[in-house]
Parts: C-alpha cells; structure tokens; sequence
C-alpha cells in the first residue's frame, strides 16, 4: 500500500514537468508581446521602441527562451513560481489569494450537481422507460448542452431580474455565491445524473441483485444497501474529475459573474501576457487537478472491497 | 465490505439540503440598496496599474476625480484653470500659478511642492522612458514659492499644457504613494478599493469647490457587456458605462431607464499600409487607396450596422480639436461607380468569381481590426467592397495584445482603429501615428512624410493654439484627402445607460475627463 502509493506520487514529477513546459509553451509562444502590453497599460500612447526594449530588459524577456524556462522552473521547484508582470506582487500569493473564491462556487457547485444528480439518477434507473426517465434524459441532455454563458444569463434573468432573489454579479455577501455555482452546477449534474442512472443499471442487472432479490427485499432496499454502493465507483470518479474542471475551467462563469476566483485572474492575465501568472495558473492547476486524481484512485482502496494491493501490485478481483 | 446504514446518507442529504438552502437564503438579503446619496455606477474590467511608482489608481485609465490636474480639458476640448488658475509660456518654461486654499483630502496644503513631488515620482517611475512625450525629467520641475511652480521639459514642448490636462497628471499630495492610496484635491476620496471588485469613495469634505451632490459613488468592475446591462436593469447598479452599441435600442425602449451619448470623442478609421512589403504591397498604390475610400457607404454602416450611433465625420479625431478649420478635410463621398472607374483605369479586371485581377494577381487585401470592432462591423466593409471587386481577407485577433502583435509584424493592408483623443492637444492622433519622425513602432507603415511632417513640425512649433490647429487640419487634409493614408468612417459615441433617477450628468466625449462630481440621485 505505501509502497504503491509512493510510486504514484512519483509518478507525478514527470507529469509536473510536462505540465511545466506546457504552460511555457502556451504561454510564451501566442502572438502578443506582454512589453508592449505593459507599456501601453502604463501610458496612454503607442509606445516607442525604445520604451519596449527598455520594458523587455526589466522583465529579462530579452534572454532566450530556454534560459527563461530554467530560471522559471528552478524557482517553481523552490516553491516560487515568479512576480507577476501587471501585479508586481508574488504569482502564489496572487493565486492563494484568488483561489478561495473558486474553491468556494466549485464546492457549492459540486454540491448542487450531486443533489440534483444522485436523486435523478437513481429514480431514473428505477424507473427505467417510465416518463420520469424520459423526462431526466431530456434534462440532462439540455444540462449537458447549454453553454455555460447563456445559462449565466437566463439565471441572472430569472434569479435577479424577475424574482430579485439574488445580486447579478460580484462577490459581495453569501448569497452572490448561489448564481455561478448554479450554473456550473446544473451543468455537471447533467452528466453526472445520466453516468449514475446507467451505473446503476448496470450493477441492477448482476447476480447478487437477484440474490438480494430473491431474498424478498422491497426494490429500494435492494437499491439503497446492494446496488448503490458498487454504482457509485464510477460515479466518484467522474466526482473527481467533474471537481477538477470545476475549480480549473470556471473562466467564463467567473467573467460573466465578476467572481473574483482564479479563472477571473487568468483571463486578465491572458489578456495582458502576464507570462509568470499564466504559468503559475497552468502548474498551479495541474497540481490540483493530479492531486485530484490521485486522491481518487487511492480512494477505491477504502470504497471497494474487491479492489486490494498486493505486494505494492494493484490487483483488480 | 462494511455495512454503512441507511440514516447516515439521510443524515448527508440533509447537511446538503441545508446548506443549499442557506446559500439561497443568504442570497435573498445580498440586494444591495442605495440611497440618495450613493450611486453605484458599473464599469468594465479593472485596467489599473498598483505597482508602486507607476500606480495612477483611481486616474487611468478611468478617472474617479480623486485627484486634479493643473488644467481641466472641457467638452469642447478647450483648456481651462483647475489646480493652476493662470500660468504664463516664457520660451521652453512654463510658469503656474497655483489655486490658493486648496487642500489634499488628507488635509496636506496644496503647494508647489506637491507638483514637484508629483512630477518627480512619474519620472522617478519611468525606468521605461513612458514620459518621454511630455519630455519631462528630473531638472523638469522647479519650486519658485509655495504656489508658483516653473515646469521646463528637457526639449522645447509647446504642447505641454494641451497634454497636462490628462489624468496621468493628477497632483498627489507630497509622500503618498497611489499604489497604497491615492491621496489629491479632487471631490472624492478613496474609501477602499478592492481589485477587480470595485473602487470606493465617498465626497471629499474638504473639496476647495463645490462640494459633489453624491455622499457615496462606487464603481464596479463588471467586465461582461451583457453583465452590465442586467445589472442596471436588475436594480444593483444605478448607471453604466460602455453600454454595448447593439443593446441601446432595448435599454432606451425599457421605462425608468435613460440612455445618453457622449459626443464624439473618437473616429473608427481605417489605417492603410502604404509602405507595405511583399504581399502587403498594393497599398502603395494611391489610385487604389482612393477607390477603396469611394467604393465605403459610411452612412450605411452607421445606420445599418451601428444603429444610428455613430457621426458622419472627416478628420481623424474628435472635429473640435480643429476648431473652424476643421472643414479644410473633405473626406470623400460613397461613389461605387468612380471607385470602379479608378480600378478599371488602373489596370484591374473583374476576374469569374467578380474580384479583379491584374496580371494574374488577385485584388485581395487583408484587414486586422482592434478586438473592440465586431465581426458584423467588418463584415460590412467586407460586403461593401466585394461590390467594388475587391476581396477583403479578415484577420481578426481575440484580444488586444495579438493585435498589437499583428500591427507591429506589418503584415496587413489595413487596419480598423479607433484611437482616442484624452488630450487637449490637436497635433495628438496625427503626429503619434504618421509623423515619421516619431518613436512609436508601427509609424513606418503609415507615415506619408514630405507635407505632412512640414505641416506637423510647424505645429509643434506654434505657441498659439488656433495655428496648432490649422496645422493639424492641413496634416489631416493631406492625409485624408490627397494621400490617402486613412480613411475615417465614422465618430464613436460613448453611450451611459442610467436609472430615470440619475440626474445631472453630462457626457463627456473623452471617458478619462468625464465628471462624476455633477451628479446626483433624485428620488
């Protein structure tokens, strides 16, 4: 067990440094030049080419590229992943300081989905071919399908403008909360009620359902203490992940609600090639986000008894 | 496995229930409310800088009137006293005489100190050279007495006081720093500003002139144009700013809303390459430049596409930096037919698929546009010349920095731009953008020289403004009317969307002068 779980954390340093060269990549090499950008935030003008060669020598943009790469992933091997250019101010602090307010609507929006999702899910498949069924596929489908943007948008309209429930945007007071993780919510819930409906299905159909069964069990019993236990393997998994793009891919939402989380910061930061704080965002989520996963998998050892290691060997029974 | 018992998932979806139901509840008392004395107005993204040093928080680029700078640009971009109340040009020196009684919203006196503190920190701050366009440095600044102060740029500048009416040069009181808290002599201080959320501020009680009818005024940062508009209508704001051209019509028909322009205080125009390489080259050509002006129907595009909110315009700018001279630019007329007499003269046939080709090559230009211009805008010029036979290929770029990317690298044939005009200065927009001899990096591909940097030098030397102006009109008439260099489409009109409530406001055709200190909220 340790031993395994020593290695997938091994495992992880490669990933990091192709996640790192990545975020270089991505980053250093679209059109845009953060110089120009700066010098034009700082006045009012085009600025002159001797202002921008000026600007690339204090920001070291006139060293070569793998040069920067080493600099930056020395120091992002120290825990320092560099100063932000439009900011001047620590990239982690920056992220640290933004990261609360999207840990808090992904939770919130995680929370939403698996309410909406797990009830969904489990009545559909219990009711398979009936019109509830019917009706939750075509739900889920629409969830499914809704760009995030527009469903901001209706929810604001209904939410603020016709009921005058809740603040349109901004991140002032709990309530402001309620509309971005409704609409990042609704959207996972989707995909996560459709995956626990056929998992469920699934397990619905194995031998030691009918045994439960033929026991005499009411069908909710057999749902509730056999079934649904095993059917949720997959659906954690896609918990995970779902959490995962939630805390990393909120960018629109957070545009469109003002939410000042880290996907706010990291379209400022597209916007004025802030290198250093792009690069943060991308290490800094793909962190997360194999940490995540990790997680996960070492989650399965608690959840499912037919999953066990044996002398470090994950074994599948 | 271990048996987990039925009650505690129940047990779980009530936690879950519970805390749903909080959030919502929670939700129902986040309204904000205001009062008579507050307005809360939302505003785009925040742009401010808050590195120490170069920080203009609460200045640039949008101005909340915390701080003031020696002059004031009007509506008709005319220069009048605000912290200075004279100020007299002797050769390269200009004297100010400072605003007696004026204190800092701190309570600091305003004196010439504080000019000289205010001057020495830009400078002090300008690592990159960004002042070099009012030529100040650190021997700029001399303190004669406490409220006269001499400014001499380090080069012969006769536009310094044109340009130090923009809020890049608002006086701070001496040992502030803006970046912790702006600190000047406007009608509203800083009450608290929260990056990317919103900037707060209260009336300035000690305001030297009429104190603002607003107690409280807070901008928020919504960056999202539909947002905005949701926003006002939900109630949460009481005005906005840039209201987006396409919802004007729906806010203007929705009652207790008001929706108000500004006048014009910028020119979409369309740049051409005239010293374009290889395959940017056909610019080069001034017959071609001139078809392409005649075969553009600007009132179309105005009344089609912009729905009526745009101006019909010739210059290049704002038409009051020309005063009465402002005639001297013609522009041309929409004249499909002569701009296809002029392709046909030169050479150009239309090819099968109607786009003229001349030994072998193929009328087709490509066009890069500042994000801000929609695709439905460039469509329109697109549509417009393909009846002209000429191909129009769009290059467009997500964001600002690619496009600045795309204007520097030269390879295009034109460019849609809409360049503001934040100062007083009427040789602005022509000298950055075509003077050859200026600095700016994409200069090389418009500038048409000979003339126009004779007419451009002789206004840079002028110390009196009505012949500045006649020498940024003749700039303009060379490049709009004989050489072709720009071809200007039509003015912006900055559009405000606010509650009936709202009253006092009075549109500025420059965003970085307009005044909050008017307003009021009536119920």
């Amino acid at each position: 067990m340790k031993r395994y779980v020593l290695i997938r954390i091994l495992s992880l340093i490669p990933l990091w440094l192709g996640i790192s060269v990545l975020a270089f990549a991505l980053s250093n090499l679209a059109p845009g030049d953060p110089a120009t950008v700066i010098a034009y935030r700082l006045s009012d003008a085009p600025p002159s080419v001797e202002q921008i060669a000026a600007i690339r020598r204090e920001y070291h943009l006139d060293e070569p590229l793998p040069v920067r790469y080493a600099r930056w992933l020395a120091a992002a091997a120290r825990g320092d992943l560099g100063i932000s250019y439009r900011t001047k101010t620590s990239v982690l602090k920056e992220l640290a300081a933004h990261f609360p307010a999207t840990l808090q609507i992904a939770c919130a929006a995680l929370i939403i989905a698996l309410v909406i999702a797990l009830p969904f899910g489990v009545l559909a498949a219990m009711r398979r071919g009936s019109w509830f069924d019917h009706g939750a596929r075509v739900g889920a489908l629409l969830g499914a399908s809704l760009p995030g943007y527009w469903l901001g948008y209706l929810l604001i309209l209904i939410f603020s403008l016709v009921l005058g429930w809740l603040p349109v945007a901004g991140r002032d007071g709990a309530g402001s909360a309620a509309l971005p993780a409704l609409t990042l919510g609704l959207g996972t819930a989707a995909t996560l009620a459709r995956l626990t409906r056929s998992s469920l299905l699934e397990v619905l159909g194995e031998d030691f359902i009918r045994t439960a069964r033929a026991k005499g069990l009411g069908e909710w019993a057999v749902v509730w203490r056999h079934a649904l236990k095993s059917a949720l393997i997959p659906v954690l998994t896609a918990t995970g992940i779902a959490f995962g793009h939630l805390l990393g891919g909120a960018v629109i939402v957070e545009e469109i609600f003002a939410w000042p989380g880290v996907g706010h910061l990291l379209m400022s930061s597209i916007y004025d090639r802030d290198y250093p704080m792009i690069q943060g965002f991308v290490l800094f989520m793909g962190t997360v986000f194999t940490l995540l996963s990790l997680l996960i998998d070492l989650s399965y050892l608690w959840i499912d008894p037919r999953i066990r290691l044996a002398n470090g060997r994950r074994v599948d029974w | 496995m271990r048996y987990r018992p039925a009650h505690r998932y129940k047990f779980s979806a009530s936690c879950v229930g519970l805390t749903l139901c909080l959030v919502l509840l929670a939700g129902c008392t986040g309204r904000r409310s205001s009062t008579e004395h507050e307005l809360v107005i939302g505003a785009r993204a925040d742009d401010y800088v808050v590195e120490p040093l170069k920080s203009k928080l609460g200045m640039y680029p949008l101005n909340a009137q915390i701080c003031e700078p020696l002059v004031r640009i009007t509506a008709d971009y005319q220069i009048e006293p605000l912290l200075a109340v004279r100020w007299e040009h002797r050769g390269n020196t200009w004297r100010f005489f400072l605003r007696p009684g004026v204190v800092f919203s701190n309570g600091q006196p305003l004196t010439s100190e504080a000019v000289r503190y205010t001057f020495a920190r830009l400078v002090q701050g300008d690592r990159a050279g960004i002042y070099q366009h009012i030529y100040l440095d650190e021997n700029s600044v001399s303190v004669v007495d406490d409220l006269t102060v001499d400014i001499t740029p380090a080069r012969p500048n006769e536009r310094l006081l044109e340009q130090l009416g923009h809020a890049n040069y608002g006086i701070i009181a001496p040992g502030t720093e803006p970046a912790a808290e702006p600190v000047g002599t406007g009608p509203f201080k800083l009450v608290e500003y929260q990056r990317g959320q919103w900037l707060k501020l209260e009336r300035n009680v000690r305001y030297w002139g009429q104190r603002p009818p607003l107690g409280r005024l807070t901008f928020r940062f919504l960056p999202d144009d539909t947002t905005r508009v949701l926003a006002l209508q939900a109630g949460e704001v009481g005005m906005i700013l840039d209201v987006p051209r396409e919802q004007a019509a729906t806010l203007r028909a929705q009652r207790g809303t008001r929706v108000v322009e500004a006048p014009v205080g910028r020119v979409a125009s369309i740049f051409l390459n005239i010293h374009g390489q290889a395959s940017h080259d056909l610019l080069a050509n001034r017959n071609l430049r001139r078809a392409l002006a005649l075969a553009l129907d600007r009132r179309a595009l105005i009344e089609k596409v912009w729905e009526g909110n745009g101006e019909l315009v010739a210059t290049i700018g704002p038409r009051a930096m020309l005063g009465e001279h402002g005639s001297m630019v013609a522009g041309f007329p929409y004249d499909p037919q002569g701009a296809a007499q002029l392709l046909t003269q030169a050479g150009w046939t239309p090819g099968a698929d109607g786009v003229r080709v001349r030994e072998g090559r193929r009328l087709t230009l490509t066009i890069i546009a500042w994000p801000e211009f929609d695709t439905a805008t460039i469509e329109f010029l697109q549509g417009q010349l393909a009846t002209s036979g000429i191909e129009l290929r769009i290059m467009r770029s997500p964001d600002a920095a690619s496009y600045q990317a795309r204007v520097e690298s030269g390879e295009f044939d034109l460019d849609l731009e809409g360049a503001n005009q934040n100062d007083a200065n009427p040789l602005f927009l022509p000298a950055l953008r075509f003077y050859s001899k200026a600095t700016s990096k994409t200069v090389r591909y418009f500038a048409p020289g000979g003339r126009f940097d004779a007419a451009i030098e002789a206004g840079l030397a002028a110390n009196e403004r009505g012949q500045v102006m006649l020498r940024s009109a003749e700039a303009q008439r060379i490049l709009v009317d004989e050489e072709i260099v720009v071809i200007p489409l039509a003015g912006l009109k900055r559009i405000y969307a606010m509650r009936a409530e709202v009253r006092g406001f009075t549109p500025h055709p420059s965003l970085l002068h307009q005044r909050w200190d008017t307003i009021s909220v009536e119920r």
